[in-house]
């Protein structure tokens, strides 16, 4: 696909904004409600597209370490979890505590960067 | 379904059934409405009353372990809220348990209590400054003599203690088949942490704000009792503790008070001794639990071929939790 001269981020940042601020004030209730989390769920995106490849990226590299394997995000995440519910990661190991806090604080500066500054 | 257009007659012949003549409602108005019940408000006479009906559930496979999760509703939830009442705790008067014959599905008719359930301006208007100050004080007051109800009395309620909890969620993530190592520490945490030979007591099962209607002074009364259960009594103070329910406050009681101080009112009603390491299992816990129930809304669509920008938009919520559980665990607070 060629350079789109509306790039993604840029096309959901206005329909956010039109929707905020033409749209919202004329709604009321449960219909204002469902908008407002639409917004901010548009807003989450937006973050994605911007910080979701090079959180993936040094998430992958942090669990292929820890677990000395390469693959998958979604294979990686397996075999840990795995690990863990079987007994062969030590809950207090430090590399894996320390890679969980970055991992959910990543996700975070995505899905709700305000739970990181409170 | 039908209920919206037909629902003014139906709960018209409900009242004058179960309340008496001439019983004529107005100002029939929808409250909430969620994946659990809907409640509308209006009046019979000029009296204020609430109607609350429990949503049908999706359908559920045999086997699938959230059909487990107890669920008090209709005729139990009312007979919950009523013993409630009559053991000292603020709870709406119910008036009268639907039946089949209403057309109305599974719920009852109660008093409507004025006042505020939003935590947000519960924590930050200035004229809930005096509730604030003595929020600790009546939700251990509260809880004591709830806690004190005798089981026996209220036998739909099913024994969910922390052991089974546990068990409980355990099942229900793996149910979900989406691994989460987070999640997966935070349940074995709780396994090997598992309060052992705790007392039973009858639990609300979601005593927090949000299910909380508060005056300026004090809590009018406690709503949402479809969770309640037989259980360990530190639960109930651990869930109001959990930071999701602090709603952005900064103390740990619901935003506004010390633990210490939550503790000491418990005792002082009556309540049995519960140590801080004790609380904290069920803040802990709280926070893996709220992480998991996340995940289930997250991935409710693929079960029911249903989404909702609201469900969605709680499964990006489930890092929240998370994010705390590990700091609790760092030794933050």
């Amino acid at each position: 696909m060629p350079m789109p001269l509306s790039p993604a981020p840029d096309l959901l940042a206005t329909i956010r904004d039109y929707l905020e601020k033409e749209i919202l004030p004329t709604l009321v209730d449960d219909k204002w409600f469902n908008v407002k989390v639409a917004v901010n769920l548009l807003a989450t995106i937006e973050r994605e597209l911007r910080l979701g490849p090079e959180a993936n990226a040094a998430e992958r590299a942090r669990l292929a370490a820890l677990l000395g394997t390469s693959g998958t995000l979604e294979e990686l995440n397996r075999a840990l979890a795995l690990a863990i519910r079987e007994g062969r990661i030590a809950l207090d190991d430090p590399a894996l505590l320390e890679h969980l806090r970055q991992t959910t604080a990543d996700t975070l500066s995505i899905n709700n960067p305000q739970w990181l500054a409170r | 379904m039908g209920l919206a257009e037909n629902l003014a007659p139906r709960l018209q012949a409900a009242v004058r059934h179960h309340l008496g003549a001439p019983g004529e409602i107005g100002d029939l108005k929808r409250l909430t409405g969620g994946a659990t019940k809907a409640t509308w408000s209006f009046t019979a006479d000029s009296i204020p009353l609430v109607l609350q009906l429990a949503s049908p559930r999706p359908a559920l496979t045999p086997g699938d372990p959230l059909a487990e999760l107890p669920r008090v509703v209709g005729a139990e939830d009312a007979a919950m809220m009523m013993a409630a009442a009559a053991a000292g705790v603020p709870a709406p008067a119910v008036r009268a348990v639907l039946t089949p014959e209403d057309g109305l599905g599974v719920g009852c008719i109660m008093d409507f209590v004025a006042g505020e359930t939003i935590a947000r301006r519960i924590l930050r208007e200035p004229q809930f400054e005096p509730l604030r100050q003595r929020f600790a004080e009546q939700c251990g007051d509260i809880l004591a003599r709830l806690h004190r109800h005798a089981p026996a009395a209220l036998p739909f309620l099913r024994r969910f203690g922390a052991a089974e909890q546990v068990a409980h969620y355990r099942r229900v993530y793996a149910a979900l088949d989406h691994p989460q190592p987070a999640i997966e520490l935070g349940l074995r945490w709780a396994e090997t942490e598992l309060p052992r030979g705790h007392a039973t007591a009858v639990l609300h099962g979601d005593f927090r704000l949000g299910n909380l209607i508060c005056g300026d002074e004090a809590i009018r009364a406690v709503i949402d009792w479809e969770l309640a259960a037989l259980g360990d009594p530190a639960q109930d103070l651990g869930w109001l503790c959990v930071k999701t329910w602090r709603f952005g406050g900064k103390l740990p009681v619901g935003g506004m008070a010390r633990r210490e101080a939550l503790l000491a009112a418990y005792r002082g009603a009556g309540g049995a001794a519960i140590d801080l390491a004790h609380l904290r299992f069920w803040e802990v816990f709280g926070s893996v639990k709220w992480a998991i129930m996340c995940l289930m809304k997250g991935r409710e669509h693929r079960r029911t071929g249903r989404a909702t920008v609201e469900q969605m938009a709680i499964g990006r919520r489930m890092e929240e939790p998370l994010f705390d559980f590990l700091q609790l665990l760092a030794g933050e607070d």
